[in-house]
């Protein structure tokens, strides 16, 4: 159902969840315990089902990752209470939370994946001295075309993730994964050998 | 720790909040305290020497009341910013469009377009207007930066931007009774155009690291 949080809350239109939680919330701004434990119990469970769909069927985050995110958005919930106008909708102001708390989720996790895709670069460049050169060739010539061209691209001659990209035409991410691939696979080559 | 664990936990904790006021009564304290700031920002300055005969042209009041309207639109935008999920910021960001460029149109429409021909001497008061612009803006977006740091709005980016511009208007605002330049561009370019951008770019800069929660 959209509503729109410009609207005052008495008008028509409202669903049970929307009277049920801002009730909740009503009575727990006023100082009700009991009602804020049954308001954060629900929205716990409305931000497994936001989550579950934003990052666990779109990204494949596993289940206690997505609990982390629920968590983050109580917490946000907590400190950020005095915020919500009893007067206005509830749920549009608990989705504009949970919202912002998953795009952070996907920030980090973006952040993250940058960072271990350089870490394990970093340890290809320990492989690449003029000595070993020979053991790189032929490494890299037991990954697949795409992997192989698009980490001579990017670690061998020094070309950035978007300009891989656009001399490619693969797009950005396409290019991260594929490294990210050939770097597990060649690590695994170098463990095993 | 469960989440159930982490329930329990807040729940014990809990305290009665005291509510964030609503946008409305925020604006109108946010603009009140700003325009403050901004008349005794012009009177550290120091009055312009045509101030009399300004007083007597309405193109001076317009531009004046349409820098003010802009700056409480800004302040509005703001105040709605700081509550999730709360809607307006839009409508808001473009009314207040809207009386900047009427703002403009009426500077536009005012003679001279430039007096003083265009070389260092023209950029000199230029840079020396912005930079008390900026001073003037400087305490209003600290302000603003306390109270949206007391809010949760979701677009830090956006609302740094809009505080550091609304800042620059401000800068503006005090010029308009400080600067005795008349020249159009001079006002345009130095008084509204370069204080409000440069202090958007730091706003926005500022939002996104300060402004995260």
């Amino acid at each position: 159902m959209e509503i729109s949080n410009g609207t005052p809350a008495g008008d028509l239109g409202q669903s049970s969840d929307e009277r049920r939680y801002s009730s909740l919330m009503r009575l727990a701004q006023e100082g009700d315990s009991e009602s804020y434990r049954q308001l954060l119990l629900g929205l716990a469970d409305f931000g497994r089902r936001y989550v579950g769909r934003a990052l666990g069927m779109k990204l494949g985050m596993d289940r206690s990752a997505c609990e982390d995110v629920v968590q983050d958005i109580l917490l946000a919930v907590h400190s950020k209470r005095h915020t919500y106008d009893p007067r206005r909708f509830f749920l549009p102001w608990f989705y504009a939370i949970a919202r912002y708390k998953v795009i952070d989720e996907i920030r980090r996790t973006a952040a993250r994946q940058e960072l271990s895709l350089f870490e394990d670069v970093e340890i290809l460049a320990s492989l690449a001295d003029p000595g070993d050169a020979m053991d790189i060739e032929s490494l890299l010539e037991s990954l697949p075309d795409k992997q192989r061209t698009l980490l001579r691209l990017v670690k061998l001659d020094g070309l950035s993730i978007e300009e891989a990209s656009r001399r490619t035409g693969y797009s950005a991410s396409d290019v991260k994964v594929s490294i990210h691939r050939a770097v597990k696979a060649l690590r695994k080559k170098v463990e095993t050998a | 720790m469960k989440t159930e664990e982490l329930i329990e936990s807040l729940a014990g904790d809990f305290r009665p909040v005291r509510r964030l006021p609503g946008p409305a009564s925020t604006a109108l304290m946010l603009t009140v305290f700003s325009l403050l700031l901004a008349v005794a920002g012009a009177a550290l300055m120091g009055w312009r020497a045509d101030l009399a005969p300004r007083l007597s042209d309405p193109r001076f009041w317009l531009v004046t009341a349409l820098l003010l309207l802009v700056c409480a639109t800004g302040e509005t935008v703001l105040a709605i910013l700081a509550v999730p999920g709360r809607r307006g910021s839009l409508l808001g960001t473009r009314v207040g469009v809207v009386l900047l460029v009427a703002a403009a149109g009426v500077l536009l429409s005012r003679a001279p377009w430039i007096g003083i021909s265009p070389g260092l001497r023209w950029l000199g008061l230029g840079l020396f207007c912005t930079g008390r612009a900026v001073l003037v803006g400087v305490v209003p977006i600290a302000g603003g930066l306390w109270y949206l740091r007391r809010g949760a709005s979701v677009h830090p980016g956006r609302s740094g931007a809009m505080l550091g511009l609304v800042g620059g208007l401000l800068g503006a605002f005090a010029l308009q009774w400080s600067c005795d330049l008349v020249e159009a561009a001079h006002v345009l370019i130095w008084h509204i155009l370069v204080p409000g951008m440069l202090l958007g770019l730091i706003g926005a800069w500022l939002g996104r690291r300060w402004l995260r929660w």
